[in-house]
């Protein structure tokens, strides 16, 4: 998925200029934070600190655990400090991909102690939210049963606001594979809302 | 192209103006695609309600952390004001600040005064003390110290010549007792084997 192409490779990948450009500058200023420079870390952590806390909000359903996880993403980074790696070319894909590994590692703890299957869709868990409605617990209980690819697609592009080329850019995939997976993935929460909504009129 | 597929273009802005009219219209006449559009829009309106929540909840300790780690690699927090100052532009909020640094006021305060405090800090113990001083204070204590007293010096010379006398003896005694006693036994080593066996010989 988004793992080691965001080091980079000497085949390189056609983009247009301005996205390639920026893209530089962004690396260039990621490699300055792992280098030392606080500035560019305070950029980096104003640029990306409340996306990947939603991101992993999304994927956990739950804020204090995505807080937590948030936290130890940029413990990681800190961490790259000061030692030897090679120049990281996609700053936004290499701390979503931390982020990713770590939701994927706290959602793997979990079902050791809660069977999925043994639940209904509609129950599975997600966070508590004091004043939402039904069909706002439907929407959250709709997305957490999609395929978690599909999901970290759509959280991406609903809650972190990245656009679908900026989402293909950032997982290394094509722009239209993208298009279609996210396609897909909101016609199936569509149709739930839909099924949902004729259940209340009838 | 299936409804969804159009649905999404349509709100992704990818119709063409000759498209989008033609979807308006049918539109108007196709209940299908009605509760589509209906059904994505309550999907956005649950999704933006959870996002602004999500977007609004305190990541202050995330920030700290964040300029915690940053402190520990040894590149600022040289002065506590820099690092205040970091930890402002990283998102925690002024107040968060000003209790975090007053908490630690606080505690410095109140080691420092345990440290420097030697008298009990037991209140019923300090109101006895106060009581004790108080009677000393009310009723001088007097001493009758009589006129004549008599020398015991001479008294004391005997029984010290007394008790050095007896233990005198009572050393001569004991070495008669110690040049009395048998021979201690010899020891011989066995013609075995086991050559350092000790065997006695009566």
């Amino acid at each position: 998925m988004i793992n080691k192409q965001h080091i980079e490779s000497k085949k390189g990948i056609g983009h247009s200029g301005q996205s390639q450009t920026l893209r530089s500058e962004e690396s260039t200023s990621f490699m300055n934070f792992l280098k030392g420079d606080d500035n560019a870390a305070m950029y980096f952590f104003r640029a990306y600190n409340r996306k990947i806390f939603l991101y992993c909000a999304k994927l956990v359903n739950n804020a204090h655990n995505a807080e937590d996880i948030t936290q130890e993403v940029w413990e990681k980074i800190i961490k790259l400090r000061n030692q030897s790696q090679p120049e990281i070319t996609n700053p936004g894909g290499f701390m979503f991909t931390i982020a990713r590994n770590l939701c994927l590692n706290h959602i793997k703890l979990r079902k050791h102690t809660i069977s999925i299957e043994s639940i209904s869709e509609l129950d599975i868990p997600h966070e508590y939210q004091p004043g939402s409605t039904d069909m706002e617990e439907l929407v959250n209980s709709s997305l957490d049963t999609l395929k978690f690819e599909d999901k970290e697609l759509l959280v991406l592009n609903m809650f972190c606001g990245y656009r679908f080329d900026e989402i293909a850019e950032m997982m290394g995939m094509s722009p239209n594979a993208i298009w279609t997976r996210a396609s897909r993935a909101r016609a199936q929460l569509r149709d739930k809302v839909k099924i949902m909504v004729k259940k209340d009129n009838l | 192209m299936n409804s969804h597929e159009t649905v999404d273009k349509f709100l992704n802005g990818l119709l063409s103006p000759e498209e989008t009219a033609q979807f308006l219209q049918k539109v108007e006449h196709d209940a299908e695609l009605r509760s589509l559009l209906e059904s994505d829009r309550i999907i956005n309106s649950c999704i933006n309600k959870e996002r602004i929540q999500l977007m609004h909840h305190d990541l202050s300790g995330v920030a700290g952390a964040f300029v915690a780690g940053l402190a520990s690699t040894g590149s600022i927090a040289s002065s506590g004001l820099i690092t205040a100052s970091y930890a402002k532009k990283a998102g925690m909020s002024w107040i968060t600040l000003a209790t975090s640094s007053a908490l630690s006021i606080s505690v410095c305060a109140g080691a420092y005064w345990f440290i420097n405090s030697n008298g009990p800090t037991n209140p019923k113990a300090t109101q006895k003390n106060n009581q004790l001083i108080h009677v000393e204070q009310a009723e001088p204590i007097t001493i009758n110290v009589p006129v004549t007293i008599q020398d015991k010096t001479p008294e004391i010379a005997k029984n010290k010549t007394k008790s050095l006398k007896q233990s005198q003896t009572q050393r001569g005694k004991q070495m008669i007792q110690d040049v009395s006693m048998p021979p201690a036994k010899k020891l011989q080593l066995e013609h075995s084997s086991s050559k350092y066996r000790p065997k006695t010989q009566e």
